[in-house]
């Protein structure tokens, strides 16, 4: 009996040290986030993971891990670590309408805390109804030790705060949520499509090669177009390259640049069909990259951590050319949580 | 705590940033080769193949990558220009010059050794937006106010204007007495919020804020308004056939009927 219940035991740390992971990949501001950032975990706000998930589980987590723990520090009672959590959760929710609490207030958060306090519920019931015949060898027993394990408990919710969340004051700040593009995303394999399948959404710039006709589309790639019917022109491909905004031929190579990088491009292989990734090379970090001012409207504020994507704008004059490490702000997300990019400034233009 | 090795490591990087681009800047190569670019593009591009190299300009930065390696360019020279200054347009005119518009000025770059690059005229003007072309010895030049110019609407009104300069008195290309020379301002016409611009023959077209404007300039230094057609643009690619307007509507395919112009196909966004 008693290695069963060091099994399970074993079996609700794992979980607790799981949630706290999982916590870390949403919530940079915290100490734990910034303690698994070092293990190079997939960034928090990636454009992956949908928003919904992004804003609010966080709330769901941190209600589940600090019942958790709870539960195997402090109280004999699977009531009281979930009441506990849940109380606590709810009360730093609510004191978000202060002025002197960090993050914006939401009901949804709300929701979510109950929704996390109730998981534990159910994970505890499983434990207890599994782990019924044993001593507990973990939990504090002695009324002293008790305080030790809420000083631990309070510690862990230190941990798990966010300690710079919100540079954004919704009081007085049109908030908004920023869309991401991380250098992976940037340096992704790109696929040309053939034939007249694509649109031209923002007509840019323009190289013309007789009987070619290299059309930027911008901050989506570049249109080949055959104009040797000058009545007729016919799209011969797309080939997407993020955040293209000029174009330029030299021999058999098409130049054109993709944010802070410049491709070159075998482009006799986009005419005839045989284009492979072996024919693109990408030159990084030769121009600066965009400020997020071309991408989000006058007058909004950015929510979140933002500052890593944003805070190298120094004089290069004086400082060099420098990149975030993570990537940069492309856009925002609307009310309705879709993904507003490049500066197509739908929010804007509702006003 | 974590914070400040976080701070430390990005300034450690950002050091080796820096040093680099020393390194890559000290770095020139003498590769003669002339690969002229028989493709053409506007006149607000800002990337500009030259004598086997691609100069680009980059807010503030003109860079001067080498094409020896065609697949992997590399930046041999690079020049920032003074706060305040945005680089806008880049143009190459006869075989070894380049038109640099900013939203202060314009000047013109001799590069007559390939890969090196050095200033032999300025023209300065009020703040705005400004497309540069030339023709012989005259340089166009056009003003357009507005927000996205660097010009405040609120508090200055601006100019839109096409400025013709006499260019001929250029600075000396020289390693011990580099001297600038200094643009003539010979003429000033309104123009409604002009921005691209191109020659076609003694034709000079300028994309201005409801269509485009002909000017004819079989005498350069006298550009007369002949015509004004409906066409949106915003840029102008005039000399090829058929000449080729763009918009953020779309692109146009036009032809020169001498006098008009007359659309051949639109190439529409959305489409």
């Amino acid at each position: 009996m008693a290695g069963r219940s060091s099994v399970l035991n074993y079996l609700i740390f794992s979980v607790m040290i799981g949630t706290a992971i999982f916590y870390a990949h949403f919530r940079e501001g915290t100490y734990i986030g910034y303690l698994f950032n070092w293990t190079q975990l997939p960034e928090f706000q990636s454009s992956s993971t949908p928003l919904f998930i992004q804003l609010h589980a966080p709330s769901f987590l941190q209600t589940f891990f600090i019942a958790l723990i709870y539960y195997v520090l402090v109280s004999p009672s699977k009531y009281w670590s979930v009441v506990f959590s849940f109380t606590v959760a709810s009360a730093l929710e609510i004191s978000q309408l202060s002025r002197w609490q960090v993050g914006t207030f939401d009901v949804l958060d709300l929701l979510f805390v109950l929704l996390g306090a109730l998981t534990s519920a159910g994970i505890l019931s499983i434990y207890d109804i599994c782990n019924r015949h044993a001593t507990s060898t973990t939990k504090f027993t002695t009324q002293s030790s008790r305080w030790k394990g809420l000083g631990l408990v309070l510690t862990s919710y230190w941990f798990t705060l966010g300690c710079a969340d919100g540079t954004c004051d919704p009081e007085t700040d049109n908030c908004i949520f920023p869309v991401v593009l991380t250098w992976e995303e940037l340096r992704e394999d790109t696929h040309p499509s053939y034939g007249n399948t694509s649109t031209l959404t923002r007509p840019g710039k323009v190289h013309v090669q007789p009987p070619y006709l290299f059309v930027i589309d911008e901050y989506r790639g570049v249109h080949i177009f055959d104009q040797t019917d000058p009545l007729n022109p016919t799209r011969i491909v797309f080939l997407p390259i993020k955040g293209a905004l000029d174009v330029r031929i030299n021999g058999d190579y098409l130049y054109v640049n993709s944010f802070t990088d410049l491709l070159s491009i075998q482009y006799q292989h986009l005419l005839d069909g045989s284009f492979t990734q072996d024919h693109i090379t990408r030159t990084e970090h030769v121009f600066q990259f965009p400020s997020y001012h071309l991408f989000v409207p006058e007058g909004y504020r950015l929510e979140g951590h933002t500052e890593k994507y944003i805070d190298y704008q120094l004089n290069p004059l004086y400082y060099g050319r420098q990149y975030p490490n993570k990537g940069f702000i492309i856009g925002y997300y609307d009310a309705d949580f879709k993904p507003v990019v490049y500066g197509d400034f739908k929010l804007e233009e509702d006003q | 705590m974590m914070r400040h090795h976080l701070n430390t490591w990005f300034s450690l990087a950002s050091l080796f940033l820096v040093s680099s681009f020393f390194l890559l800047a000290s770095c020139v190569t003498g590769n003669d080769t002339d690969n002229s670019d028989p493709g053409v593009g506007g006149s607000t591009a800002r990337f500009v193949i030259q004598k086997g190299h691609l100069i680009t300009i980059d807010s503030d930065y003109l860079q001067v990558f080498s094409l020896e390696n065609p697949e992997q360019p590399k930046i041999v020279d690079e020049f920032t220009v003074r706060w305040g200054t945005v680089l806008e347009t880049i143009y190459p005119y006869q075989e070894n010059r380049l038109l640099i518009g900013t939203n202060d000025g314009a000047f013109i770059m001799d590069h007559s050794t390939p890969g090196e690059l050095s200033v032999v005229m300025i023209a300065n003007h009020v703040t705005s937006c400004d497309p540069v072309i030339a023709h012989g010895s005259i340089m166009y030049v056009t003003l357009r106010n507005g927000r996205e110019c660097g010009v405040d609407i609120q508090t200055d009104e601006g100019v839109n204007q096409l400025l013709v300069y006499d260019i001929s008195e250029l600075g000396v290309v020289d390693n011990d007495t580099q001297e600038v020379g200094l643009a003539t301002l010979l003429k000033t016409i309104e123009l409604d919020q002009p921005w691209g611009l191109g020659i076609n023959g003694d034709s000079l077209f300028v994309c201005v804020n409801d269509g485009v404007v002909e000017l004819d300039i079989a005498t350069p230094s006298d550009p007369q308004i002949i015509g004004d057609y409906s066409a949106q643009c915003n840029d102008i690619i005039a000399s090829t056939d058929p000449m080729i307007l763009t918009h953020s509507s779309g692109i146009r395919l036009m032809q020169n009927s001498d006098p008009g112009l007359t659309e051949l196909a639109v190439i529409r966004a959305g489409e």
